[in-house]
């Protein structure tokens, strides 16, 4: 009974919170990033669909600028020192930008429609994603940056869920590209995935 | 009366002891569902001189041999044997000793030794002698590169360094001509070898000390291969021992053995034997990234194939299987440089698990179980024993043919019991 109450919830929220997304909505208590351009793109994953966040932007919030990691050592830096950190994950910026954890926990975004943890683990287990939607941007969406600082391609697109209340804990999620299978995963905030925002 | 009481306990101990060696006879079978069948073929032996049947060899070049690999055509295999210092060569179709290399270095081999390099990273010799290139190699473990041209052969350690505390090396092979075409020092103790799945490294694996030491093969000449790392799992060990008969068997750290890169060339992944789990290096920098531990003790031998890291656990007597993305990610995930993992499937083998070999498709794993001198046939699909056959005293190294029709299983003997013997098995599926 509380599931389906739960559930109902859920889709409430879900109705009530999508559409009129704009990206430079911004609520008076909460920062904001500006973008200077994005590419609208939607990544479905089952019945939820994301907006894409992954192409270029000048790093600012609320005008002042963000650090962007351009060596290895700047992203280990920001890790060790907690610092928030974003990079692009190519020389020719086409392939979209990396956040750490900290990046998430300055910038706040509690406006912006995530997928909450909250929503994330009611995910039942052996979700899966729509291969053949995520499988046309395999390259795009499948890097991930480790806190020491270097690039891997493990076949997983993975991305930020908003960390919970105190920032004590980061989630990531993951997409299996193989399978499509999707998983929450306990994160280090040192590492680089992508945001994503519901649509 | 205490005397004869005596020699009668030994008597019977020794008994107990043979009873346990098992021969089996060329023919045999597999007692098995249908779905594999086992079929022993062909043996080189040195242990019996006047054999009965036809197939079975006697071949003094086999002693103590550990490991076997077929040549990348499949034309030929690699036998190594480690107490008798030789690699045997024989062909494949025509079950045949074609060629028998001695792995023993003299002043006339000199130029085998780039500018008489005797040692990397500086490890020092133990002991005081002015000509370290000349000795005899114990070889233990191989692995090729350069498309099947060069196969590597590591050195448990140089004849006059008892306890393995001094650099030991490594043996290029030229395939081709089946000659050794350079020796490369190496740390204390190596065993496995791996080639990155692009053909630019060659991780040594020193059992003797935590390490691994990589090498850029980046050329077709090997004069140019040069050491560019030198990496350590958690701490490098001290050869110094107190003892000079201590056991470099079980003295010896982590015990790194099992070797392998991720197919993606990312990664290279070493089992711990001691103290458990599996050690994960980035492939571009070699930087040690931290242990995933989970896994059964005693990792011995790695295998991914496709989408499965395989697993022997030697002790347990179990093969594990995962997925190998999941694994490496939990780690890349986590801040902790040592995390568990849980997500494996198990299947009992018999203790002393050993060396495991997968068929080219990835249906069957076959595995090496030494202490009870079986070989086991585990059908991968739902990691259940589909076939088991006992082999020779004690089957330790083991590859399968690229057809997968024939398996080659070296039996390497224990306490100078059983051994001395290479098997081929003839392999059919249903």
């Amino acid at each position: 009974m509380r599931f389906v109450a739960f559930v109902f919830l859920f889709f409430l929220f879900l109705l009530t919170s999508c559409g009129g997304e704009d990206e430079h909505k911004t609520s008076p208590q909460f920062p904001s990033i500006k973008t200077n351009q994005r590419e609208v793109v939607f990544l479905s994953i089952d019945t939820i669909q994301f907006e894409n966040w992954t192409t270029t932007h000048n790093g600012l919030l609320d005008g002042v600028e963000m650090q962007q990691a351009q060596s290895k050592n700047e992203w280990q830096e920001a890790s060790k020192n907690k610092q928030p950190a974003w990079c692009y994950i190519d020389p020719m910026h086409s392939k979209g930008v990396l956040y750490n954890g900290y990046f998430i926990k300055r910038l706040g975004f509690q406006n912006r429609h995530w997928l909450t943890d909250s929503v994330s683990r009611v995910f039942p287990k052996n979700t899966h994603a729509k291969i053949n939607v995520i499988g046309t941007a395999q390259e795009l969406y499948t890097t991930e940056r480790n806190a020491n600082g270097n690039f891997y391609n493990l076949g997983f697109h993975s991305f930020w869920v908003f960390p919970n209340r105190d920032f004590e804990e980061f989630n990531s999620l993951s997409v299996e590209h193989f399978s499509g299978k999707v998983k929450l995963r306990s994160s280090n905030p040192g590492n680089g995935y992508f945001i994503r925002f519901l649509k | 009366m205490n005397k004869g009481i005596l020699v009668v306990v030994l008597i019977l101990q020794t008994l107990c002891v043979n009873a346990q060696i098992t021969r089996i006879k060329i023919g045999k079978s597999s007692d098995t569902t249908g779905e594999v069948v086992m079929k022993l073929a062909h043996r080189f032996q040195s242990y019996n001189w006047n054999p009965k049947q036809k197939f079975d060899h006697y071949d003094t070049s086999i002693n103590s041999p550990k490991s076997v690999k077929y040549s990348k055509d499949g034309s030929k295999f690699y036998v190594q044997s480690l107490e008798g210092y030789t690699t045997s060569i024989y062909g494949s179709d025509s079950k045949t000793l074609i060629k028998t290399l001695i792995h023993e270095f003299t002043t006339a081999n000199d130029s085998l030794f780039k500018g008489g390099e005797t040692t990397i990273y500086n490890y020092p010799y133990k002991q005081k002698r002015t000509q370290k290139n000349v000795f005899l190699g114990k070889p233990v473990e191989s692995c090729f590169s350069h498309h099947g041209k060069y196969l590597w052969v590591t050195y448990y350690r140089r004849d006059f360094d008892p306890i393995a505390q001094s650099p030991s090396a490594v043996a290029i092979i030229d395939t081709e001509r089946d000659v050794i075409v350079r020796v490369m020092p190496t740390g204390p103790l190596p065993k496995m070898i791996a080639c990155s799945p692009d053909n630019k490294r060659i991780a040594v694996t020193h059992w003797g000390d935590n390490t691994v030491a990589i090498i850029d093969i980046d050329s077709e000449d090997p004069f140019d291969f040069k050491f560019v790392k030198h990496s350590v799992v958690d701490y490098k060990m001290s050869t110094e021992f107190s003892s000079s008969h201590v056991n470099r068997d079980a003295s010896c750290g982590f015990c790194l053995r099992g070797t392998t890169y991720t197919p993606d060339g990312q990664f290279l992944m070493i089992g711990r034997m001691g103290g458990g789990g599996i050690a994960i290096f980035d492939a571009k920098t070699y930087d040690y990234l931290g242990t995933i531990f989970g896994m059964m003790s005693n990792v011995r031998h790695l295998v991914i194939k496709d989408e499965y890291l395989y697993i022997s656990c030697n002790r347990p007597g179990y093969v594990q299987r995962c997925n190998w993305r999941e694994l490496v990610k939990s780690r890349l995930d986590s801040k902790e440089k040592k995390v568990n993992y849980s997500a494996f499937e198990n299947v009992y083998v018999g203790t002393g698990a050993r060396t495991i070999v997968l068929t080219s498709d990835g249906k069957y794993l076959f595995a090496a179980a030494n202490s009870v001198s079986k070989i086991v046939a585990v059908r991968t699909s739902d990691m259940k024993v589909v076939a088991k056959i006992s082999a020779d005293s004690y089957p330790v190294g083991m590859a399968i043919s690229a057809d997968d029709s024939e398996l080659i299983v070296t039996s390497q003997g224990k306490s100078n019991k059983g051994g001395n013997s290479v098997m081929v098995f003839a392999l059919n599926y249903k």
